[in-house]
């Protein structure tokens, strides 16, 4: 059985930038299409908050901060170990939160060995619900190029924000997570409150779910929200939920609360169907 | 036979190797024949490059955009101070990159063979499925998948000279045995062309 949950968040500025200058002239990731430019929040940063909130939540990581001490903030070489734990996730797989979730991959050198296991779980990008119309900032920060081998210096910066809402998908095998049930329940409760994205001391990067819609399916690719998207660009996404007759689904409303009661009413489904109990599923059909 | 139509939400296919620091992945215009075969065998819960029989498949509109989305990666660069991990030498580490995405790409992907009931057991989730259904890398979800009782006219892949994809990858490092091969997309009824032998 699967859960898809499309989420589309309360409005944010957000400079999820490329990542690839000096900091002193960032542009945002973004898609062209007919009907405008739009600014991404990429899976792969949402995935990076969704371990970091896990960590705080106390979760049992494989992975964890992937902080060092490198002018970039990522780790290379021997930094790299600091991002994993010593122990062979292959082991037990179920021994850990994140493992069964997000899956690993250890290249073991030359030859084919690799150790890995595939995701359960796919965090889409996330993809902004108005076109980018060129807002930029400018002020005053330290050169990160300078930082690590020299002296920081502070320098003129400008770069690329857009404040606007995004909208983006999860998709979770729930069969291939019963051996690890608190692995779901972790996952569910971090996909609230994300800090997704850098620069958070100038921006409110904050992901908070404004609207969401969540469907159990028994077979893949049945998630319904192919239609959601539509021509990419989402003008009314509440209009669109009606027009496709999905506010029969369990949408959420914009505050902490009320994520938390569907999150409860998502779990109360969710451990009903690893008890081997699916005759709920029926009634929602 | 049995073929369905699968829409994702991005794409990317891209070719094997690195790139240097900073460069932007380039992404072919249609997933290659090894990553449909992939998605098939997730699908259907079968071993990595086990799936026998015929494949056919097409892109049925183009997609709906094209961007980058940045993401760690490995790419090529020489040793520094700030990165120690190479040791003096030139290789690849795991750094920021580019990678070109197409939005909601969809595709009519048709196969004939000896797996039929099962991929039809694992549409109709009576069988295990690998994962999370993505057909590109893993960011790229598959949002929907309509199964059609006849094939769709769309740009079936057929043999020809446009585009060099990469019909058999090359699993694991330092093994270069791909198998790439060229073909045409004219746009049109499934032709007998079309059929890609695994």
């Amino acid at each position: 059985m699967y859960l898809s949950i499309f989420i589309v968040t309360s409005p944010l500025l957000a400079a999820n930038a490329r990542g690839e200058g000096a900091g002193n002239g960032t542009v945002l990731q973004k898609i062209a299409t007919p009907s405008g430019t739009l600014t991404l929040l990429s899976g792969q940063s949402i995935r990076r908050a969704v371990r970091e909130n896990m960590i705080a939540q106390g979760a049992k990581m494989w992975r964890t901060h992937g902080t060092s001490d490198t002018p970039s903030g990522y780790g290379y070489g021997e930094q790299q170990a600091r991002y994993q734990t010593d122990a062979d996730p292959s082991a037990d797989e179920n021994a850990w939160d994140d493992v069964p979730l997000f899956g690993y991959f250890i290249p073991k050198g030359k030859g084919n060995t690799v150790a890995k296991r595939r995701s359960s779980v796919s965090v889409s990008t996330g993809i902004s619900l108005t076109p980018y119309l060129g807002e930029r900032y400018f002020g005053q920060g330290v050169n990160e190029a300078n930082s690590g081998t020299s002296e920081a210096r502070m320098m003129p910066i400008n770069g690329e924000h857009h404040y606007t809402q995004y909208g983006f998908f999860v998709t979770i095998n729930l069969r291939e997570l019963k051996a690890r049930p608190s692995a779901v329940k972790h996952l569910l409760k971090a996909l609230t409150g994300m800090q997704v994205g850098g620069n958070h001391a100038a921006h409110a990067t904050e992901v908070v779910p404004e609207l969401s819609v969540w469907r159990f399916h028994m077979a893949p690719g049945q998630s319904g929200f192919q239609a959601l998207l539509g021509e990419a660009d989402l003008p009314s996404i509440q209009g669109r939920l009606s027009a496709l007759g999905l506010t029969g689904q369990r949408v959420a409303a914009p505050n902490a609360e009320t994520w938390a009661q569907v999150k409860a009413w998502a779990e109360s489904r969710i451990d009903a169907y690893f008890e081997g109990d699916v005759s709920w599923l029926q009634e929602q059909a | 036979m049995i073929c369905m139509i699968v829409t994702a939400l991005t794409g990317h296919y891209s070719y094997p190797g690195s790139v240097e620091n900073g460069q932007v992945v380039q992404s072919a215009p249609v997933p290659h024949p090894s990553t449909v075969r992939g998605f098939l065998e997730a699908l259907c819960a079968q071993a990595p490059q086990t799936l026998v029989g015929e494949i056919a498949y097409g892109a049925t509109r183009p997609p709906r955009g094209v961007g980058i989305v940045s993401r760690r990666g490995h790419v090529e660069m020489s040793s520094s101070p700030g990165f120690p991990g190479l040791q003096g030498k030139a290789g690849t580490a795991i750094r920021m990159q580019g990678v070109e995405t197409l939005l909601l790409p969809q595709y009519a992907i048709a196969y004939r063979g000896p797996q039929v009931a099962r991929l039809q057991a694992g549409l109709e989730g009576r069988t295990d499925v690998w994962g999370v259904l993505s057909l590109g890398t893993s960011d790229d979800l598959v949002l929907g998948i309509e199964v059609c009782a006849a094939a769709p006219e769309a740009a079936w892949l057929v043999p020809g000279k446009e585009l060099l994809l990469i019909k058999k990858s090359a699993r694991g490092y330092h093994n270069n045995a791909a198998q790439y091969v060229r073909y045409d997309r004219p746009v049109g009824a499934l032709q007998e062309a079309a059929w890609m032998q695994f």
